[in-house]
């Protein structure tokens, strides 16, 4: 497994498990994470600072991890736009991922702005992680508006309920030729070594790991299983079969041994 | 003169320059992004902006996000 690097929009990624930073009870958690697991890439919003005294998130962030700034908070693509270039002088990187999310109950992604944002960052020269709902013909218009990989939901945002959309992603796996990096919903380790097997990219996982009991404990889960989940997508899953099959198929001698 | 940072008053001295507000308010300009009247002013340029009355100032920074 020494080459399975993942590149997206020139970002070099061993871990395909990426780490979102919200909901932790402490950001000191978010060190500890980054290490145990090995984790690469972290998700982080941007927000009004409340004074300068707190402790940044930055400060939390062991360096070299890859910061990948949201748009959270975005309604329509001219905001996330805005975002974009506050994270950029944040973090110093082109990596966004766009969220746009006018849907309060939910949290479902509005895949038309999505797409303008993808077409409006890109010319500013950003490099859009667009999350969407899994829609092949929208993902391909995030494809032609310049996204460098296509986010789809496994299932709503801090539901923990799996791919519920596992069907609409699996579109997308076999459509898309850019790198798929399932996000939000994933609940547990085989949750995300379910979506690995598929032979998506990479998965996105946060409120599964920040509100588990014991949270460093359960990303080093995670990253196992999304690697588990990565090799045995690489190594070639089996067909299924609606009748059994012997592993040991009798031979004549121990046939005729048994009936004598 | 009186400016609005992060939607409060505050009173600061006259051509105050947006380098030294930040330190006044210890925000460290390496880890915090200003922006002054909807503009998001660059790290590069932070020293070079003085201020005005009424201008609003938002200190923005990173926070816990998925």
């Amino acid at each position: 497994m020494e080459n399975d690097t993942l590149v997206i929009g020139g970002a070099e990624i061993r871990n395909r498990l990426i780490v979102g930073t919200g909901k932790f009870s402490s950001y000191d958690l978010i060190p500890e994470i980054v290490e145990k697991a090995k984790i690469d890439m972290i998700t982080v919003a941007i927000r009004r600072a409340r004074d300068g005294i707190q402790k940044p998130l930055i400060d939390y962030i062991p360096k070299g991890t890859k910061i990948l700034v949201n748009t959270s908070g975005a309604r329509n693509a001219e905001e996330a736009l805005k975002i974009a270039k506050i994270g950029k002088e944040l973090t110093g990187s082109d990596l966004i991922k766009i969220e746009i999310i006018p849907d309060t109950k939910y949290l479902m992604p509005d895949n038309r702005e999505v797409i303008k944002a993808c077409e409006l960052l890109a010319n500013e020269g950003f490099k859009p992680f667009p999350y969407m709902m899994p829609d092949l013909v929208a993902a391909k218009e995030m494809v032609k508006a310049g996204a460098v990989c296509i986010m789809p939901l496994g299932a709503p945002i801090g539901t923990n309920k799996g791919l519920v959309a596992k069907y609409f992603i699996e579109m997308l796996r076999n459509e898309i030729d850019l790198p798929i990096i399932v996000d939000a919903g994933i609940g547990k380790p085989s949750h995300a070594a379910e979506a690995m097997e598929m032979g998506v990219d990479a998965v996105l996982v946060n409120t599964a790991i920040a509100t588990a009991k014991d949270p460093v404990r359960i990303a080093i889960a995670f990253s196992k299983a999304v690697e588990a989940g990565r090799i045995g997508y690489l190594a070639g899953l089996p067909s299924e079969k609606i009748f059994a099959e012997a592993s040991s198929p009798l031979d004549e001698y121990l046939l005729g041994f048994l009936k004598k | 003169m009186k400016i609005i940072l992060n939607g409060s008053e505050v009173e600061v001295n006259e051509k105050i320059s947006l380098l030294d507000l930040m330190r006044m308010k210890n925000f460290d300009p390496s880890k915090y992004v200003a922006i002054v009247n909807e503009d998001v002013i660059p790290k590069s340029k932070i020293q070079d902006i003085t201020l005005n009355e009424n201008d609003r100032v938002e200190i923005i920074t990173m926070m816990g996000g998925g």
